[in-house]
């Protein structure tokens, strides 16, 4: 792997969907560093860099989000709410990934700055497209180390 | 003379007629909204006769106008006392039934009933309401929570096929065992929602049920895991006997104190308690451990049917979803009391009726 990775930060309490949601990033080759938490708190947790996330070397600024929505502890909603209300967080897109396909979910991530919903179990051609379109197309595309140039933005 | 009789035999007839004669402890008999129309009706009636009462002095001579009064005045008197008498004799069960017939009497009691209904009604609908709003988040629960095994199975299928095919030997074998837990994982699913759809059926009638002999029951029950973790015990002696279902108690007590015990973290001299204490003019029960504790923005999720604070705690999360279910139908409330992080916390929960009965 070349130069900057996709940081992905993956909020999902169901080892199976974590695990599911893995495998098919790594063979549709668009994540590339995948970070994994397993509660809304630990989620809050790594973004704000604190308590066991605290090092930005093993815990880095995700570029995306990836959000289960009904988690332990901190609800998904709540997350969602809280980085979008961060000024620090608030440019970091977030997808929501969840079972639910109820139009109050829908609703509420709408309502809460969600940058996209996906309804599990995901159609991970559609998610690559939804990397490029939420501007990762660079990564979503195995790229050489030529293009890193280009990265950043 | 005759005024002042035909006045007096009126009003008696009507205080009569309503129940309104204090002194002969029938007021207690009459429904509140009742009291405020009796005085009224009375004094109607009372103005009445003095009108009557003068038009008939004026016209002293006329058999005929001095019979009416007198006639209205009798009437009224003898259905009031008829009234009176069949309450009193008991042939009548409450004040409202003893002069049915009566015009009068029935159209306050069309009032009153009506009143009743309207009550009655409206307590149904919010009952209702409430009921329906409690339905769908449990669908919502049920579908969402069910869905998830769902998923995990549908997608390791695919993953299973994937690896068939790259004749990946390690990522079958991981696919199946992936495969086979989300199944376990759905059936305990459906199982405890079994039980908790069971529950409201398997309420019956309340019987005394002394807490001190139910709480050693319950500690027996979970004794496994409160010797395996070293915890001490301390059981109130001063615990009462509350109405309620014998068995649907004991598993209050049972998964509380599982719950207590499963939580304790790094206690090195876990301890819980179970005791009553008396607040705001009611027995408050409470189960309080010295183990990790709840935050205050999670408690209200606790109860929640498969919600879970501690993902990798073992079970469904149904067990206190159960307990809240079962306080509440008998009639109590249950609540958290804790600061947070290892702070131990306390379950509190109310079974009215326990100030009523008297402590073993």
């Amino acid at each position: 792997m070349q130069g900057t990775a996709l940081e992905i930060l993956l909020v999902e309490d169901e080892p199976g969907h974590a695990e599911l949601v893995k495998r098919n990033l790594r063979r549709h080759r668009v994540a590339n560093e995948l970070h994994h938490v397993e509660d809304g708190e630990q989620a809050l947790d790594y973004l704000h860099q604190r308590g066991d996330f605290a090092d930005p070397e093993t815990n880095p600024r995700p570029h995306l989000v990836l959000l289960d929505l009904r988690l332990p502890k901190i609800d998904g909603i709540e997350v969602l709410q809280e980085i979008k209300a961060a000024r620090s967080l608030q440019p970091i897109p977030v997808a929501v990934l969840t079972s639910s396909d109820a139009e109050t979910d829908m609703a509420k991530a709408c309502e809460a700055q969600a940058n996209s919903y996906l309804v599990k179990p995901v159609d991970f051609d559609k998610f690559r497209q939804l990397i490029e379109d939420l501007g990762f197309c660079w990564l979503a595309w195995d790229r050489r180390s030529g293009d890193r140039d280009r990265l950043g933005a | 003379m005759a005024l002042a009789c035909s006045a007096g035999a009126a009003l008696l007839g009507v205080c009569g007629l309503l129940g309104y004669l204090p002194g002969l402890g029938l007021l207690g008999a009459i429904r509140p909204h009742y009291i405020p129309m009796a005085p009224a009706t009375a004094l109607c009636f009372l103005t009445t006769g003095f009108v009557v009462g003068g038009v008939a002095k004026e016209k002293w001579q006329s058999g005929f106008r001095l019979a009416a009064p007198a006639l209205m005045a009798a009437a009224v008197a003898a259905f009031g006392l008829l009234r009176v008498v069949r309450y009193l004799t008991g042939s009548s069960a409450s004040l409202e039934n003893a002069l049915l017939p009566d015009l009068v009497l029935s159209v306050f009691r069309d009032a009153t009933e009506r009143k009743l209904h309207e009550a009655v009604r409206e307590h149904l609908i919010r009952e209702l309401e409430r009921q329906n709003a409690e339905l769908e988040r449990f669908a919502y629960t049920v579908s969402h929570d069910l869905k998830a095994p769902l998923i995990t199975i549908r997608g390791f299928a695919g993953a299973l096929e994937e690896d068939i095919a790259d004749g990946d030997v390690d990522g079958v074998a991981a696919d199946v065992a992936h495969i086979s837990q989300a199944a376990a994982k759905m059936q305990h699913l459906l199982n405890d929602l079994l039980e908790l759809s069971r529950l409201g059926q398997m309420v019956g009638p309340p019987e005394a049920v002394s807490l001190t002999e139910l709480v050693q029951e319950a500690v027996e029950l979970v004794s496994g895991r409160i010797s395996a973790g070293g915890v001490r015990l301390e059981i109130a002696t001063d615990l009462p006997t509350v109405p309620g279902d014998r068995a649907r108690l004991l598993e209050v007590f049972e998964n509380l104190l599982d719950n207590a015990a499963k939580f304790m973290g790094g206690q090195p001299e876990p301890r819980i308690e179970v005791g009553v204490r008396q607040q705001g003019g009611e027995s408050v029960l409470y189960v309080r451990d010295n183990g990790i504790g709840i935050e205050p923005r999670h408690q209200g999720r606790v109860f929640g049917l498969f919600d879970k604070l501690e993902k990798t705690a073992e079970g469904t999360g149904v067990g206190l979803a159960i307990v809240k279910r079962l306080i509440e139908l008998h009639n109590g409330r249950i609540w958290i009391e804790s600061d947070g992080k290892g702070g131990g916390s306390a379950f509190c929960f109310t079974l009215p009726g326990v100030t009523a009965l008297e402590p073993d």
